[in-house]
């Protein structure tokens, strides 16, 4: 016996009520769930699709939350991951030499004090503005939450404190010239951490509409 | 009404299985040109006759390290009111299926001899 559509929202929204928020884990679990209740619903005519939801939730539902968290704990590698591979890249290079110049030559021009403020004003105005803009696209076109696009956002967070904590280990040597190459390299480090993470954050958005265009 | 329905709540199956979860997935793919999830625990059920019980708490989070690894290939699909998710091997996945089968082979028959050991007096 085939499920409903009815059917198979009604497990979705249940996930989705026990703290599974992201569409990409929801829909295999769903998915699984179907699967194992239409065999079952197959072997048993008396069987009501609810009886059979209650017993599969009663022997799986909590190895399916550690599921979740194990879901999670993969994702944020595989942020990681991608986010080390595009700061390796050419490009890349190219960006933080171009930083770390252009920054050198600024605090040569303007002191070390205006690049300072950059340091910490840039990474975290980006990060306000990519928020609102998730924020507001999330409520006004109603899209699913999608773990990778999500998490990305707290391995940003994550980056710029080492990014912060380097600056703050080194901004007692600015007066030295070997101080102010390193505060000009520490900008640099974010500009090229930054480009890293849009580029993965533009991959990862483009392989789940080309996986999940039926869901986007 | 729980013991109409044949759930079985599984013990968790043993670690030496657990070391070969990722050969038994590629194992499995290599021989299917496509598998979902659930299809793999009920095949893995049905070869070994109920034996090896994969669940899904073990089972996913090693394909999406398969995947992220670049081993396999992924394909949704609408079916039955839902979306499926198709897992296939790459060209490198392909490669390590080989490599891995190889490693199972050596381990199986070093474990033969080490179990049944024929000593010599030479």
């Amino acid at each position: 016996m085939k499920l409903s559509k009815e059917n198979i929202q009604f497990i979705d929204t249940y996930l989705e009520n026990s703290e599974i928020h992201f569409a990409d884990i929801r829909m295999e679990m769903v998915d699984h769930i179907a699967s194992a209740l239409e065999a079952e619903l197959e072997l048993s005519n008396e069987l009501s699709f609810y009886d059979a939801f209650k017993a599969y939730m009663v022997c799986n539902k909590a190895r399916l939350l550690q599921d979740n968290e194990g879901f999670l704990r993969n994702t944020y590698n595989n942020l990681l991951k991608l986010i080390w591979i595009n700061m390796l890249t050419i490009n890349s290079l190219l960006v933080f030499l171009g930083v770390i110049i252009s920054a050198r030559l600024f605090i040569n021009n303007f002191g070390f004090e205006t690049i300072e403020t950059a340091i910490f004003s840039f990474p975290l105005l980006f990060f306000i503005v990519l928020g609102i803009v998730y924020l507001v696209v999330l409520r006004v076109f109603n899209y699913d939450r999608f773990s990778g696009v999500e998490r990305i956002g707290l391995v940003y967070v994550f980056l710029f404190q080492v990014v912060n904590a380097l600056h703050l280990l080194t901004k007692y040597q600015a007066e030295s010239e070997s101080g102010q190459w390193i505060a000009a390299g520490v900008f640099a480090i974010s500009c090229t951490l930054i480009y890293a993470f849009v580029k993965t954050a533009v991959s990862i958005m483009r392989n789940y509409e080309k996986e999940y265009k039926k869901l986007v | 009404m729980h013991k109409k329905i044949m759930y079985v709540c599984n013990m968790a199956n043993s670690k030496l299985y657990k070391g070969s979860l990722t050969t038994i997935i590629l194992k499995l793919l290599n021989e299917s040109e496509k598998m979902y999830g659930y299809e793999m625990t009920q095949k893995v059920k049905a070869i070994t006759k109920g034996e090896l019980n994969i669940t899904e708490g073990a089972l996913y989070p090693a394909l999406h390290k398969l995947e992220a690894e670049g081993l396999l290939d992924v394909e949704v699909k609408k079916v039955d009111n839902r979306l499926r998710k198709y897992y296939k091997l790459t060209e490198k996945g392909n490669k390590e299926t080989v490599s891995k089968l190889e490693e199972l082979k050596d381990y199986i028959k070093t474990m033969e001899t080490f179990m049944n050991p024929k000593l010599s007096l030479d």
